[in-house]
């Protein structure tokens, strides 16, 4: 069982780019919306509007956020994500803190510690979308990891 | 009535659609009039179809008379079956429920009332008719198509039995759409603003809530959540069991295995609640078998009672604000919908979440037919400046390996959406491929609602993995799914045989339209029966008042038995249930009077002339 995927950014009419203007987007989207929708069909052309306006929904979804625009472009290139020896090393010390924690109080001031980091990482990733793909696959790969440790940090506190 | 007018060619080209607001405790329709839309009010002269059917008759009574008669005949009397449809008999096993069901009927409740079983479409479905029926004595024209809104959070099963029923009564489902949305296009604030609205409605069985971002006439659902099981009856369930206790103590007599009893007794804690949204008390006044139980209720004291309901809808507003990522302060206003909104706790308890003072303008029980129309408008090319894009409430996923979901679609998708999987086969020569889909937000299977197997057929015969086949699953914009499959290496639609878990199979609900047909032929043809003797009885009564006319006299002896003998043969056929006939015979002493007619005229004018009287 494996996915298929239409070219999202062809739907939209724009060339492939991390670097999105979703303002712009979604202004695109509306008038798409308009032009396309089977509410604005007659019957006999309803089938395939609706075809073609699933797609576009699709396509605004995945492109209006940063993260799934991220992991769309890396799949549509057969890229993998892959964390550079410092991002392992970093998580590495913060899964040992989190496993030593023994307080409440501890786990706490881990999970805090990671929702800020969580944030950095999302601005850093905006960040790299002018640069070229595997800064773009590192962070994305830390992005993972923190939000792993994160939910393994809620599922201690929740105990 | 302002349609009579003349639109008459504008509508034989195009037939009319309706909204229908098919509610739990009301059910009412409205059409899109050149100047907005407006409700069809019904025969008796009220909007307000009341959603409740009795079977006491031989003919189900609908609306205002079957609630009157839940009192009278409460074992024959349905109502609130709207909480019932696209459900199970092991869904509802542990509900109190005031109807006697099929607990072995599978997958569909099938109730027992009057001496036969009816599905809740089935139900629902005379209610629909109800309302097509005042529809079309409204237009005075048959009435075919229809919107037909649904709670925003009905699921899969729910929104199909929803439109089985319409299909039953008769009707060309156009489409189906989210209460809140409807009542969002209702409201026309889109000529306001180009902001952030929440729509808040609670209703008599359900309470949905949903985010909304409009743009110069689109309507962009972010977010919706809601609760299809939280409702006004849940206050009145409340209140009856209190009072049921209340009386057990005071009289020493338990009354709730009367049905009749608890009739009654719901009908005063209605009137209650229904007063406490105006004044500080009311009094719970119930008498039954010439005892009487009155009790006094404080607002204070209601709103302690209700306020864990009250606060059931709170967490569902802060999860659709979580899902629509947008903070609190970014919605610049909240709609207020359904009847338990006019309750002053719950609009309290709204404004203090949103820090918003709730719109009430629209009356709370028309706004969501209102918007129902409006979205037929759109649908026919009557509205051409609005655009409703909703969503679907619930992850749609299928089953994997260890009982595990793999979710393709994402609740609060804007709809139409769409996921296309590849399919293989894991051993040699393997025929068929089962897809079990499941709808919810869990990670297990056995803690989604199952909503259908689809069956792979016929795969060639080919090494296991060998086979591609690609499954589409789309979401329609009525929030219902639809399979297709199509075979990668020849490119042939596959075929996809369909088992839903809850509700009424294809061939089911074909041979429920077929028996309404039936049951409307019928109707039909004694509707013209009827009208064609009232025919009958004028022209009758015209011509005897006409023999007494100086003009009868002047006829000639053959000419008047022409006419006497055309009068029997019409009160022969009068009895016979064929209208062909009556008219047939009706026309024939028609013309037999012709004469008589021109005589009558003649006498008249001469009579103007002479300036007598006649």
């Amino acid at each position: 069982m494996t996915s298929v995927r239409n070219d999202f950014f062809a739907i939209f009419g724009i060339p492939e780019t991390l670097d999105l203007d979703v303002a712009a987007l979604q202004k695109r989207f509306y008038e798409l919306s308009r032009e396309h929708h089977p509410d604005r069909k007659k019957p006999s052309e309803r089938a395939e509007a609706e075809q073609r306006t699933s797609e576009l929904n699709d396509a605004w979804r995945t492109l209006r956020d940063p993260i799934k625009r991220a992991h769309y472009v890396l799949e549509r290139h057969h890229l993998n994500l892959q964390p550079t020896p410092d991002i392992l090393e970093e998580m590495f010390e913060l899964n040992m803190e989190r496993e030593e924690a023994e307080t409440r109080d501890q786990l706490e001031a881990i999970h805090r510690r990671l929702l800020a980091m969580l944030q950095q990482t999302d601005q850093a990733l905006a960040q790299s979308f002018t640069q070229d793909l595997s800064a773009v696959r590192a962070i994305l790969s830390k992005r993972q990891y923190i939000q792993n440790l994160i939910a393994s940090t809620e599922n201690a506190l929740s105990n | 009535m302002p349609f009579q007018i003349d639109f008459s060619e504008a509508r034989a080209a195009k037939p009319k659609a309706i909204g229908i607001d098919l509610g739990t405790t009301n059910s009412l329709a409205a059409f899109m009039d050149l100047t907005g839309p407006a409700i069809i009010p019904g025969a008796d002269g009220h909007n307000i179809v009341p959603s409740v059917v009795n079977f006491t008759d031989a003919d189900p009574v609908i609306g205002n008379e079957a609630k009157a008669r839940l009192v009278t005949h409460p074992a024959d009397t349905v109502y609130s079956v709207k909480r019932l449809m696209g459900r199970g008999p092991a869904d509802v096993a542990h509900e109190r429920l005031p109807f006697q069901f099929d607990s072995a009927a599978g997958n569909v409740i099938r109730l027992n009332v009057a001496g036969r079983q009816w599905t809740p479409p089935e139900i629902s479905a005379l209610v629909l008719r109800q309302l097509k029926r005042n529809a079309e004595a409204y237009f005075n024209e048959p009435v075919t198509q229809a919107v037909i809104t649904v709670p925003a959070y009905f699921n899969d099963a729910q929104r199909q039995a929803t439109k089985d029923a319409g299909r039953i009564a008769g009707l060309e489902v156009l489409r189906l759409v989210n209460e809140p949305t409807a009542a969002s296009l209702a409201y026309g604030l889109d000529k306001r603003s180009n902001g952030v609205i929440a729509v808040y409605d609670f209703g008599g069985g359900t309470f949905d809530i949903s985010i909304l971002k409009l743009h110069d006439g689109i309507f962009e659902v972010l977010a919706t959540n809601g609760d299809t099981h939280l409702g006004g009856d849940d206050i009145d369930d409340l209140l009856i069991q209190i009072g049921l206790e209340d009386i057990a103590s005071e009289w020493r007599e338990d009354v709730s295995t009367s049905l009749e009893a608890v009739q009654l007794l719901r009908r005063a804690v209605i009137r209650a609640k229904e007063e406490l949204s105006f004044v500080p008390t009311a009094s719970i006044d119930f008498e039954y078998r010439g005892r009487r139980y009155q009790r006094e209720l404080t607002r204070p004291l209601f709103e302690q009672l209700i306020r864990p309901i009250v606060e059931r809808t709170l967490e569902p507003c802060r999860a659709a604000i979580r899902d629509a990522a947008i903070a609190i302060d970014q919605i610049d206003e909240v709609v207020m919908v359904g009847g338990s909104t006019r309750i002053p706790l719950v609009r309290q308890a709204v404004e203090a979440l949103f820090r918003a003072k709730p719109h009430t303008e629209l009356n709370p029980d028309e706004v969501v037919a209102l918007g129902a129309a409006v979205q037929a408008g759109i649908l026919s090319g009557d509205v051409e400046d609005k655009l409703l894009l909703d969503v679907t409430p619930l992850s749609l996923g299928i089953e994997t390996m260890g009982g595990v979901v793999s979710r393709l679609i994402h609740r609060n998708s804007t709809i139409p959406a769409s996921a296309t999987e590849q399919f293989t086969t894991a051993v040699d020569g393997q025929r068929n491929v089962l897809i079990h889909v499941v709808q919810g937000e869990r990670e297990l299977v056995k803690d989604c609602r199952s909503l259908a197997r689809f069956d792979l057929k016929n795969i060639d015969p080919a090494p296991a993995g060998y086979p591609r086949i690609e499954v589409r699953f789309l979401i329609d914009a009525n929030g219902i799914l639809n399979v297709t499959a199509r075979d990668q290496r020849t490119g042939v639609e596959h075929s996809v045989e369909v088992k839903p878990s809850y509700g009424l199979s294809d061939e089911q609900v074909e041979a429920m339209i077929l028996e309404s047909y039936e049951k409307a032929e019928d109707d039909l043809r004694e509707r013209q029966v009827r009208e064609a003797r009232v025919e009958a009885d004028n022209i009758l009564a015209a011509v005897e008042k006409a023999k007494q006319n100086e003009a009868w006299f002047d006829l000639s002896d053959d000419e008047k038995a022409v006419v006497d003998r055309s009068i029997n043969e019409l009160l022969v056929v009068y009895h016979a249930d064929d209208h062909h006939l009556i008219r047939a015979k009706i026309d024939q002493l028609n013309g037999s009077t012709l004469k008589l007619a021109e005589n009558m005229m003649n006498t008249a004018v001469k009579g103007a002339l002479k300036g007598t009287k006649i």
